[in-house]
């Protein structure tokens, strides 16, 4: 269908696209409702990892996970309307690529893969790459990402009081492997521009020398040389890099003080 | 246009839409439900918010061509004049009411909250009022109407 009709705009929650319409952002002509889609709606937890589809709501993600999950407990606490967690999607979240959706920051330290339509056939990629390919037109069927209770992870979000639109938000997952090795991920709201994405060379300076004082503060260092925000009426660059490092520091110390503790 | 059946408030409704009509003017306007109110329209402000199955939803975010099966409540169900429901008592017994736009939106979503939640904590009454815009600043009021209905107070 969307081969057929490039003009249409898909609707899963609508929380985007129907305010987009209000708002004559958008004219579509045609609206291709996947609402109703049985196999968008896919939702299983299994012991390591988590498949939902992308009708999935962002209140069955908080309501799975807030509880056994430090990352999406504050991703829970800090969501702008809760009204709008019933209908928003899982999908709707990561098509849209913005630094407004929390959700994809958690997701890119969960080392979330999404399975994708595209007018080529469907693909697999890691939500890291997807954040990173030209913008097209794209269906996302599912997501999986490693089950949020088997990981140590947080997320934080520094946002206007009223709106909770965030002005930076960052997400940090350091764990053990079974030979002792780390496992880091950093994702910030603002990699490149307003698109989310992670920073891997703050997460290889944890993974190759361990976390310490040293290492973390010099992660936190590559966190604000390397992303590049967009400044804008709530905060210019300098500011989100800035606030971007100081939230990296505090929860590499937070998660490395509880996995030595 | 598409026809669709759901309940509001327990009465069965069928009703001819647009593929593109919203709720809230599906409900205000076809219905006359006038609890339901239009403020900022996309979302950010929840004054149109109801409850659909149960759980807080912008009205004007919602397509009304989706609500086929559904059950919605609007504060008309709520309680009537003569019998008020026991959180709008409390919402004026504590004076919640001040201009009065919003307070159809923040009964709905403290009811949905208790109907969860017997014993909400204080946090739990904050976040779910952020659905809601007051901008008299009524929130601490809410937020005591609900601790008098909930046993807390």
């Amino acid at each position: 269908m969307m081969r057929a009709h490039p003009e249409a705009s898909i609707l899963a929650g609508g929380t985007h696209t129907v305010a987009a319409m209000i708002e004559k952002k958008i004219k579509p002509s045609l609206l291709i409702d996947i609402s109703r889609v049985g196999a968008l709606k896919r939702f299983e937890i299994g012991n390591e990892t988590v498949v939902v589809g992308a009708l999935t709501t962002h209140t069955t993600l908080m309501e799975a996970f807030a509880d056994r999950s430090q990352a999406f407990k504050s991703f829970a606490q800090s969501y702008t309307s809760p009204a709008v967690a019933n209908i928003a999607t899982v999908g709707g979240s990561l098509a849209l690529k913005t630094s407004t959706e929390d959700l994809i920051t958690v997701l890119l330290v969960h080392d979330a893969i999404l399975r994708i339509y595209r007018a080529e056939g469907v693909v697999e990629a890691t939500l890291d790459r997807y954040l990173g390919d030209e913008p097209g037109r794209v269906l996302i069927e599912e997501v999986k990402f490693l089950n949020p209770a088997t990981i140590s992870a947080t997320f934080e979000k520094i946002a206007l009081g009223i709106s909770y639109i965030p002005l930076i938000s960052a997400a940090v997952r350091l764990d053990q492997n079974e030979k002792g090795g780390w496992i880091c991920r950093i994702a910030t709201s603002h990699r490149r521009g307003e698109i989310p994405g992670r920073i891997h060379e703050a997460e290889s300076i944890i993974e190759r020398a361990g976390p310490s004082d040293e290492t973390i503060t010099r992660a936190a260092e590559a966190v604000m040389s390397t992303i590049d925000p967009a400044s804008d009426l709530m905060a210019p660059s300098w500011y989100r890099k800035r606030v971007a490092s100081v939230l990296v520091k505090r929860h590499l110390l937070k998660l490395w003080s509880g996995v030595v503790g | 246009m598409r026809q669709i059946r759901f309940t509001v408030n327990g009465g069965r409704y069928e009703v001819e839409v647009r593929d593109n009509e919203r709720l809230v003017d599906v409900l205000r306007n076809k219905l006359g439900f006038k609890s339901v109110k239009e403020g900022c329209g996309v979302g950010d402000c929840g004054l149109c918010i109801v409850l659909v199955g149960g759980r807080p939803v912008n009205s004007c975010l919602a397509l009304a061509s989706r609500m086929d099966g559904e059950e919605i409540l609007t504060v008309e169900g709520l309680g009537s004049a003569e019998h008020l429901h026991p959180l709008q008592r409390s919402y004026i017994e504590v004076g919640a009411s001040q201009c009065g736009y919003c307070i159809p939106a923040a009964l709905l979503v403290t009811h949905s909250l208790l109907s969860r939640k017997s014993r909400p904590s204080a946090d739990e009454v904050r976040l779910a009022l952020r659905s809601v815009l007051c901008r008299c600043g009524s929130y601490l009021r809410f937020e005591e109407a609900v601790k008098v209905v909930s046993g807390d107070e």
